[in-house]
């Protein structure tokens, strides 16, 4: 049982080594984009940046939904309840920002741990029936709350420290943490947690009888799903310099929804790829205009009937094909 | 090792266990035999935690387990393998395995690859006990019925059980897996593990219990060594010949 050891590989068993082999390509790509800001205009900086920001917060919701089988429904409350809590600490503390980056997640893993601790309990879609009606009670809160969360107007402008006021300094913020969170998040699922909690995906009856504590399980995998987004959330603050509540919205949570069946599930790389396409799309199609939801729902007819498995997931089902040891069936 | 005391339990007003009373020894193979909807599975349901009786004790080593939930039942020592299959579909087979041993050993929640390649090595012992070493690289999905069964078997026994529970464990198997699986489970007792199973091969029942209990209509209608059972079953044809 070999597994491949880089950012590529995939969690459906593939237990051959992966066609991407090993964790060069992930450095080399690393490298590269270490020393884009020095040839990139700052527009594209901000782009780079955005979509390393969805590509966590993507990758994020694979973590619960794909490797977790709990149907998220609601990812933007936790990116959203992440992001306002960066907001009004920046705009309503001296704090500094290294205090800063904790607290977005931090509010984001307690609001998962309240919020989850309900969720668990239900099944399948009552599952994410809960999570989308508990997420629009957190977006009503944040687009009536005048007072506390600036209603529907949000929170702009927000004072950024020095560094991170410039296109650069944000790229390299979200580029690290982007990394960073991968990393620890790759690390996770192949560690026996992550193990444990795709056995309970695939089928949480065996997995009580074998002793697992299914709901403490899910519940801990939940709070970390949105701790991640919560550190999104952050990020987006920092590159986009506002928060309003269209951030947790259900609209915002289905494109990151359909992020995840772009890139595909079955890949950790999978959903980050999905979102830098979908960030791309929107900029391209002159960022959220009346049609962007209409684009969406293309994306997702012409997904459900020609690319189930998502990009990355039929690239590499194609390229599987002939590594006939994987498909020898008895 | 196990006493079953008038264990109740309804579905919306049906009585699918009224009041199912039987004791099964340490160390040895005791049979729950009974034609199909006798509640042979949700017994065990119960006796596992996955249903809560509506009544009744369940003394396993002298402690009430009634009402505790599966995965503390299995810490307790009772495994079990489902009726239907029941694996993993989507993890290897050997990892089905190591899944099973790390919950056993308190470290589902461990965050060190170490304790995976600790546990490599007993997972493949096991998958040697139940025949399977030479699958442990494939998806467990793609294992054929029986061979499932018996992974079900090899993830119950990571549990190092002293009760192991098999629900109809040849349903579907061929004749050379049937006969591997009686080995397998008539080796069991000598390695400490007391077996419950039920079974509609009367051979097989016959030739692996020590102890036979007959359900029917959610009552325990019989229990005793097989000569004295076979004896009753001449009598009631009607609960032994129903072999589906
Ligand atoms: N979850 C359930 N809901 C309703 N009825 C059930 C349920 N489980 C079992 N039953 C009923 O209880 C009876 C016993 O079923 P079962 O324990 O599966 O029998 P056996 O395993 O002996 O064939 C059957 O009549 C069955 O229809
Ligand atoms: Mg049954």
């Amino acid at each position: 049982m070999v597994r491949p050891a880089g950012l590529f590989s995939s969690n459906a068993g593939v237990t051959a080594p992966g066609p991407y082999g090993g964790a060069w390509p992930s450095v080399g790509a690393g490298a590269v984009l270490l020393f884009l800001p020095a040839v990139l205009p700052d527009y594209y900086l901000y782009l780079m940046a955005g979509i390393f920001v969805a590509a966590l917060l993507a990758v994020s919701l694979n973590f619960i939904l794909g490797y977790g089988g709990l149907l998220q429904l609601s990812q933007a409350t936790f990116y959203g309840a992440g992001g306002y809590a960066a907001a009004l600490v920046l705009t309503r503390t001296g704090l500094p920002f290294w205090v800063v980056l904790p607290a977005g997640p931090l509010t984001a893993g307690v609001l998962a741990l309240v919020t989850g601790w309900f969720c668990v309990r239900l099944r399948r879609l009552y599952f994410g029936m809960l999570t989308l009606a508990l997420g629009q009670l957190v977006w009503a809160l944040a687009g009536r709350w005048y007072a506390f969360t600036g209603g529907d107007n949000g929170i702009s402008p927000i004072p950024l420290p020095g560094f991170l006021s410039s296109p650069r300094g944000g790229y390299y913020l979200a580029l690290v943490v982007m990394l960073a969170s991968l990393a620890v998040l790759y690390r996770l699922v192949r560690s026996p947690f992550g193990l444990t909690l795709q056995a309970i995906r695939d089928n949480p009856v065996r997995a009580a009888g074998v002793g697992i504590d299914v709901q403490k399980h899910q519940l801990t995998a939940f709070v970390v799903s949105g701790l991640f987004a919560g550190l999104a959330g952050v990020l987006h603050v920092v590159v986009a310099g506002s928060v309003d509540p269209s951030l947790l919205d259900w609209t915002k949570s289905a494109e990151v929804l359909i992020m995840l069946l772009l890139g595909g599930m079955a890949t950790f790389i999978g959903p980050a790829v999905g979102a830098a396409i979908l960030v791309l799309l929107s900029m391209v199609l002159g960022v959220y205009t009346g049609y962007w939801l209409l684009v969406l729902g293309l994306i997702l007819v012409v997904l459900a009937l020609f690319l189930p498995q998502g990009i990355v997931g039929f690239l590499e089902e194609r390229l599987s094909e002939k590594n006939p040891a994987d498909r020898a069936v008895r | 090792m196990l006493r079953v005391e008038g264990i109740t339990r309804s579905f919306s007003g049906f009585r699918a266990l009224a009041g199912v009373g039987f004791d099964a020894e340490r160390g040895r193979v005791t049979a729950v035999i009974g034609p199909n909807g006798a509640g042979k599975t949700t017994l065990f349901n119960v006796l596992t935690g996955h249903l809560k009786p509506d009544g009744g004790r369940i003394l396993f080593q002298n402690n009430n387990i009634a009402g505790a939930k599966p995965h503390q039942v299995f810490r307790l020592g009772v495994a079990r393998s489902f009726q239907l299959t029941n694996v993993f579909n989507r993890l290897t087979v050997l990892e089905n395995v190591q899944v099973a041993l790390l919950s056993r050993a308190g470290r589902s929640g461990s965050l060190s690859r170490g304790s995976l390649s600790e546990c490599a090595a007993r997972a493949r012992e096991l998958l040697d006990r139940v025949g399977l070493d030479g699958w442990a690289g494939q998806n467990a999905g793609r294992l054929s019925y029986g061979d499932q069964k018996l992974l079900e078997i090899g993830m119950a026994l990571a549990g190092r059980p002293e009760l192991l529970l098999l629900d109809e464990p040849t349903a579907g198997m061929s004749p050379e897996e049937t006969a591997a699986t009686a080995g397998l489970i008539r080796r069991l007792p000598g390695e400490g593990v007391t077996v419950l199973f039920t079974e509609h091969d009367m051979d097989l029942v016959f030739g692996l219990a020590d102890k036979i209990v007959v359900l029917n209509q959610g009552l325990c209608i019989a229990q005793g060594p097989p000569d004295e059972v076979r004896a009753i079953a001449a009598v009631q044809k009607a609960y032994l010949g129903v072999e589906a």
